[in-house]
């Protein structure tokens, strides 16, 4: 009986790469789910919630409010509403961190700086999804040059004594300088290390618009990357905290969202 | 295939009768098919307040310059372009107004813009024919530019007798009409000019510069004569800077009506067609005068009925984006919630005007501000701020456009001044101005939805 009297709502982030659903009750997270997105956008939101709510033993009656997020929100045809992943991932953020005022977010192939009030919205922003340098995507091309696997980039990169200087901004320019560098006889590691250089000096500099306050939250699927994050943490000056599961705070902050809705 | 296109274009049916051997003769060198007759309806009735006859008659006219500039060869003996800066329309208008009935003067990439673009969106064959003849891609070449040369080339529409260019406003006209000239033979007519201000002079009066102006338009007025033909008079400036002042302080006080109107009447885009005619040559002054007085009733009736286009009490902004070749960009924002105060860039406020009544075309140039574009950064900082605080607006919208030489520089220190000096929030968007290849409104929307989201936040906040 007390089951029935919960509020459960679920966020819905379908990104580039991945489609994640966050299932949320009464402010408390239920369950989750990540998968690729693959080539249908309405597919795996509808494949990823059905994971999520599996888990959590619910089924797609049980949910009072569905909010969509992320590029491919609008085909999300189950959800009630469709919300910005910038303003999810404020509140997302908000929940898991409240004392965060910055959000680094770099997802697949857009990367995102989001000022943060107090109450979890959005104060500022700035939003690169124009080019592919300072994203995921730039990291998946080079770690395919390199013939590594993107997860092995992070702990790789830390071993690094003299990263390398990547000095174009484009990533197919950056592809060749790469290649370059390699012939040079250039480690692997300092090789990496550059490379999450190049990506976290693009980012870095885009949110000097918005201004980095502490505490800064770094978010995404690339936060995962510990080298990404050491190379942002040494432009901006600032330490950076991870949350346990980057990936889902835009999923999460529009469970919560649809949580505010649904009353 | 076209009838009910031209109708939305305002055409009556004897208009459509007298003028169709003309537009099947211009459609096909243009190569209009059904598709993209189908496809501009479209556009039109998404876009535009079609509805309103007003928007119709301005579209109308835009329709017979593009019928006028595809057949200026075979109807005229000469024939004259220009386009930017603005500031050279008014010199092309008074050309015109000195009533040569042999010689064809245009603007040809805003025509092109203002219909292949807005209407048709079918600008990429002509960019792709600029790019590849002279003006490749990549080289950050100003697409406007590339539009006009890839046109000719095409035999879209004619190379012209004269070409008019100023390099003041941006390296692109310059070297774009270098281009014409080397290549294609073209003779041009360079407009040289002093707009470089030292920070801080703004917004003193120059009286050097425009001076200097003066001489160069006289200077200008000779090679009319001796390349042309065509003799410049004192009744045809008088008449000119009359019709242009008329035009000018109707279209102000349309756009105060739709500024300080809540909910806001009318899209912006319906606008856009009466702005970009203003003082650009066109033979029918008499009809963008009708059209602007019937658009100023209907607005009002709409102002008066309390009807819209965004919700009640929505919050507004200022914005900068207008994009000539593309509505869907400014559609977007009204459809995500956001009044549009003022977006035309280019309106002075009441404390600007008192700064700088326009007596003579060189004072256009010569004091900074002007018609258009101000040529002095400083300059359009203030006006941007003036614009913000004359329609007390809730936040800006400030359009980076990619290669636009002129306008990019300011971006950054306009959305820097409005937040410091008025507290409110500014979105800074990336688009192009000429050129829909490069961005999208779909691709926009994230940025404009949020954007609105943190604006009625906001002013929620403010009223509690």
């Amino acid at each position: 009986m007390k089951e029935m009297t919960r509020v459960i709502t679920a966020g819905v982030d379908v990104g580039a790469a991945t489609a994640k659903t966050v299932i949320v009750a009464d402010g408390r997270i239920l369950s989750y789910a990540v998968i690729p997105t693959g080539d249908s956008v309405a597919r795996a939101a509808e494949k990823v919630t059905k994971a999520a709510l599996g888990q959590a033993g619910l089924s797609r009656t049980d949910l009072k409010f569905v909010i969509s997020t992320g590029y491919g929100r609008n085909s999300v045809s189950f959800a009630n509403k469709a919300v910005t992943e910038i303003i999810c991932h404020a509140r997302g953020v908000n929940f898991l961190i409240p004392a965060a005022r910055t959000v680094i977010d770099i997802g697949g192939q857009d990367s995102k700086v989001i000022g943060v009030r107090e109450d979890g919205t959005v104060r500022d922003f700035v939003m690169n999804d124009k080019c592919a340098a300072g994203t995921g995507r730039f990291l998946e091309v080079m770690a395919t040059v390199l013939g590594l696997d993107i997860e092995e980039m992070g702990p790789v990169s830390l071993t690094s004594r003299e990263p390398c200087s990547i000095s174009s901004t484009c990533t197919i320019f950056a592809e060749t300088e790469m290649v370059s560098l390699r012939a040079d006889g250039r480690t692997r590691e300092d090789i990496v290390a550059g490379i999450h250089r190049a990506v976290a000096s693009r980012v870095v500099i885009m949110g000097k618009t918005v201004g980095y306050k502490e505490q800064v939250v770094f978010t995404g699927g690339v936060a995962k990357n510990m080298g990404v994050k050491s190379a942002l943490e040494a432009g901006i000056g600032l330490p950076i905290l991870i949350p346990d599961e980057p990936q889902i705070v835009g999923a999460l902050g529009a469970a919560l969202l649809a949580g505010r809705e649904s009353r | 295939m076209y009838i009910e296109l031209l109708k939305l274009c305002g055409f009556t049916e004897d208009e459509f009768k007298k003028e169709r051997p003309r537009i099947d003769k211009a459609f096909r060198i243009l190569g209009i098919n059904k598709e993209d007759v189908q496809r501009g309806e479209n556009r039109l009735k998404q876009n535009l307040d079609i509805e309103l006859l007003g928007v119709r008659k301005f579209l109308g006219i835009w329709m017979r310059e593009l019928v006028n500039l595809v057949l200026a060869r075979e109807e005229h003996r000469k024939i004259v372009y220009s386009d930017f800066p603005m500031e050279l329309r008014p010199l092309m208008s008074m050309m015109l107004s000195t009533d040569p009935g042999d010689v064809y003067f245009a603007t040809p990439g805003q025509v092109l813009n203002m219909t292949m673009g807005q209407i048709f969106d079918k600008l990429t064959p002509f960019l792709v024919a600029g790019e590849e003849n002279g003006m490749p891609p990549g080289g950050a070449h100003c697409a406007l530019y590339q539009t006009r040369l890839g046109a000719m080339v095409k035999g879209v529409i004619p190379f012209p007798d004269l070409s008019v260019i100023a390099s003041y406003h941006c390296d692109q006209p310059a070297e774009a009409e270098q281009l014409l000239h080397e290549v294609y033979g073209v003779p041009v007519a360079y407009l040289d000019s002093c707009p470089d201000p030292n920070w801080g002079d703004w917004p003193k009066f120059n009286d050097y510069r425009v001076r200097y102006c003066g001489s160069q338009a006289r200077k200008l007025f000779q090679m009319f004569e001796d390349i042309i033909g065509v003799k410049m008079n004192e009744e045809a400036k008088r008449t000119t800077n009359k019709a242009n002042a008329i035009f000018r302080l109707k279209f102000q006080q349309l756009v105060e009506l739709m500024g300080h109107a809540d909910p806001q009447p009318i899209s912006q885009v319906s606008l856009t067609h009466a702005f970009f005619l203003n003082s650009m040559p066109t033979r029918n002054i008499e009809g963008k005068q009708e059209a602007l007085e019937i658009l100023c009733g209907e607005v009002e009736e709409r102002v008066n009925q309390g009807k819209g286009v965004v919700e009640k009490g929505a919050p507004g902004v200022f914005c900068t984006a207008t994009i000539s070749v593309d509505p869907t960009i400014t559609r977007m924002i009204e459809q995500s919630g956001i009044a549009i105060r003022i977006q035309i860039p280019f309106w002075l406020s009441p404390w600007v005007m008192a700064r700088h009544p326009y007596r003579e075309w060189a004072d256009m140039i010569g004091v900074g501000p002007c018609l258009d574009i101000p040529h002095s950064g400083e300059a359009h900082v203030a006006i941007n701020l003036a614009n913000c605080k004359a329609f007390n607006v809730d936040g800006a919208i400030n359009f980076y456009p990619y290669s636009c030489r002129e306008w990019v520089p300011t971006v950054m220190i306009t959305k820097r001044t409005i937040e410091r000096e008025l507290g409110i929030p500014v979105l800074v968007l990336e688009g192009d101005c000429y050129d829909t290849r490069n961005y999208s409104a779909g691709q926009l929307r994230t940025r404009v939805e949020t954007f609105a989201e943190l604006l009625r936040a906001t002013k929620a906040a403010k009223a509690t």
